[in-house]
């Protein structure tokens, strides 16, 4: 009994002697102590918008009285009414007014993209003699937002494609020249 | 025979436990990524170029490049998570030094990793606490013509105590 103990205890000191060679090797379970990530990388490419004129923003024809000035309204759907002052008289029949029509060309993307026309125009009579009258107020309507000076929509991604109807405010002196005038505004298109 | 018992004992008492230490001391090497590498939504430009993300989140073209970032989907830079036994240092790699996003269709090519710091390689040592995240930045490389579309792709990377 005695002697069996004794040996019970050899052999545990013996068994926690190999354990330490074992475990003395930390260093060792270092080295075979690897891992692995991998991580997404996303970019996405846009391709430039483009915006192409469908219609011509047309105020139509008026007539304007001798001693008051007056303006010419078109709305994005083309409806025009005159204001101002009041010397403006629309002229229907022979008219063909009609709203801006603005075309957007957009890459598939869900990515906003904001339209407006912020700057005033001048539209100048073509022929002699040199005179102009100014255009503002621009009112915009797409991608079902407005009608507002800026837009900002957001296409689906089937969509590459959307139409902006253009309105304004052609104001009108009195006795302004008669005549054919034309000019051109600008349209900022950015994401 | 006590003496005997008790001298054995005195030895078995500091084998015990000097293992145990050593043992505590290693921890399984794990990382994880906790911020996706985004080069955010950019315009090629007239002829294309490079883009490049750096580790601080900066971007910027490199030089002669014509790609602008847009804004919508801002660029930043990737994230890893360490986590490992303090104060051995890690081995850090990039497994593949050049990568290529996909939209389905085309590639694009994305290279020039660098881990840790914007001067980093695509290698680097750390040792932890003091590099528990790692930054990752890369160039993304677009033709002058790109196709629109989203680009994906992964980038592996290697951990390994020194």
């Amino acid at each position: 009994m005695t002697t069996s103990r004794k040996n019970d205890i050899a052999k545990k000191a013996l068994m926690v002697g190999s354990a330490v060679v074992t475990l003395t090797g930390a260093a060792a379970l270092h080295n075979a102590n690897a891992a692995t990530a991998t991580g997404n990388a996303t970019a996405i490419i846009l391709a430039p918008l483009s915006v192409t004129e469908q219609n011509a923003l047309h105020f139509g024809s008026a007539s304007v009285a001798a001693g008051t000035a007056g303006t010419i309204t078109i709305d994005t759907a083309g409806a025009r009414t005159a204001g101002g002052a009041g010397g403006v008289t629309l002229i229907t029949g022979a008219s063909n007014e009609n709203q801006g029509v603005l075309r957007i060309n957009a890459p598939p993307t869900t990515i906003p993209i904001t339209v407006s026309v912020t700057a005033a125009a001048t539209v100048t009579h073509t022929t002699a003699p040199v005179n102009t009258m100014g255009v503002g107020t621009f009112t915009l309507l797409g991608g079902g937002v407005g009608p507002a000076a800026t837009i900002t929509f957001t296409l689906t991604a089937a969509d590459t494609q959307e139409d902006i109807n253009v309105g304004a405010t052609l104001a009108v002196a009195a006795a302004q020249v008669p005549g054919t005038y034309q000019g051109t505004y600008t349209v900022n298109i950015s994401y | 025979m006590s003496a005997v018992r008790k001298s054995l004992l005195a030895t078995i008492v500091p084998l015990t436990f000097v293992p145990v230490q050593a043992a505590a001391q290693t921890v399984t090497i794990t990382i994880s990524v906790t911020q996706n590498l985004v080069f955010g939504s950019l315009d090629s430009g007239a002829t294309g170029g490079g883009f490049r993300v750096r580790p601080d989140g900066s971007s910027a073209p490199t030089g002669g490049s014509t790609v602008t970032s847009v804004g919508f989907i801002a660029p930043q830079a990737g994230q890893i998570s360490v986590f490992g036994s303090t104060g051995f240092p890690i081995d850090l790699s990039i497994a593949t030094a050049t990568i290529n996003l996909n939209n389905g269709t085309t590639n694009i090519s994305v290279n020039d990793f660098h881990l840790r710091t914007n001067a980093g390689g695509v290698s680097e040592t750390i040792t932890l606490p003091t590099d528990t995240q790692v930054a990752v930045g890369a160039t993304i490389n677009i033709a002058g013509g790109q196709a629109a579309g989203v680009y994906t792709g992964t980038y592996t990377v290697n951990a390994n105590y020194q």
